[in-house]
């Protein structure tokens, strides 16, 4: 995948995080992927879960 | 859905640019002997990929477990319906519970495309989400606790839901 050219003279990589060193390419890439991993760890409250199961039985009464 | 023995509703998003997240969360209840629905257990269908992946999507999941062996695999670690999964996938035609075959032990709807094919959830894709249910309850309790053993009360949210799909079974 790293190796697919974009079309731009730059690979799929380059073309994301933009020209740099291959450690800021990293860098960038490693918080993208942190800010994924971040998003899976946000903890909630009841009142979340409770308007979660609203959220549901509203999708539900409209299916 | 009036032989229903347990539902589950889960929202499924998809999204990402390189590195995906697809996840979703959902709950689930099962009927009683009496015919009254359980309070609500929820659910997690979380997963992180890393691939080429671009855009995104979001359905929404009626899941019907029509069989008393479907309903106790929500106390697996990992619920995975497999082969037990049945339906007509992108089937788009009004009416959809017409078009299920009655020993089917396991019936998906989509919001996009009616029933639904089980492959479209994955195994292995939904979990118990132990901590929400700690958290909505107050104290850990396992999804057995909540779903057959009635140690927990349904909340008034939940109470509400289970109205909903009471009357949805009458009609």
């Amino acid at each position: 995948m790293l190796l697919v050219d974009s079309g731009k003279g730059y690979c799929t990589v380059c073309t994301l995080t933009g020209k740099g060193t291959i450690m800021k390419k990293i860098a960038i890439l490693f918080a993208l992927g942190l800010a994924g991993a971040l998003s899976l760890c946000a903890s909630e409250t009841q009142a979340d879960l409770d308007s979660r199961i609203r959220t549901l039985t509203a999708k539900f009464d409209a299916l | 859905m009036r032989k229903a023995q347990g539902i589950i509703l889960l929202d499924r998003t998809k999204a990402g640019f390189i590195f995906a997240y697809q996840g979703g969360n959902g709950v689930a209840m099962v009927k009683d002997r009496h015919g009254d629905w359980s309070p609500v257990a929820h659910l997690s269908a979380t997963e992180a990929s890393l691939g080429f992946q671009i855009g995104g999507e979001q359905n929404f999941f009626v899941i019907l477990l029509m069989t008393t062996n479907a309903t106790q695999k929500l106390t697996d670690s990992i619920i995975d319906f497999g082969g037990e999964a049945r339906g007509t996938a992108g089937d788009q035609s009004s009416g959809v519970e017409g078009q299920a075959n009655p020993a089917d032990a396991v019936l998906i709807y989509s919001d996009r495309k009616g029933l639904y094919g089980g492959a479209t959830i994955k195994g292995g894709a939904i979990s118990p989400d132990d901590d929400a249910n700690q958290i909505y309850y107050g104290s850990y309790v396992t999804m057995s606790d909540i779903l057959f053993d009635q140690k927990v009360k349904p909340t008034a949210t939940a109470t509400e839901l289970a109205k909903k799909i009471s009357d949805y079974s009458k009609q």
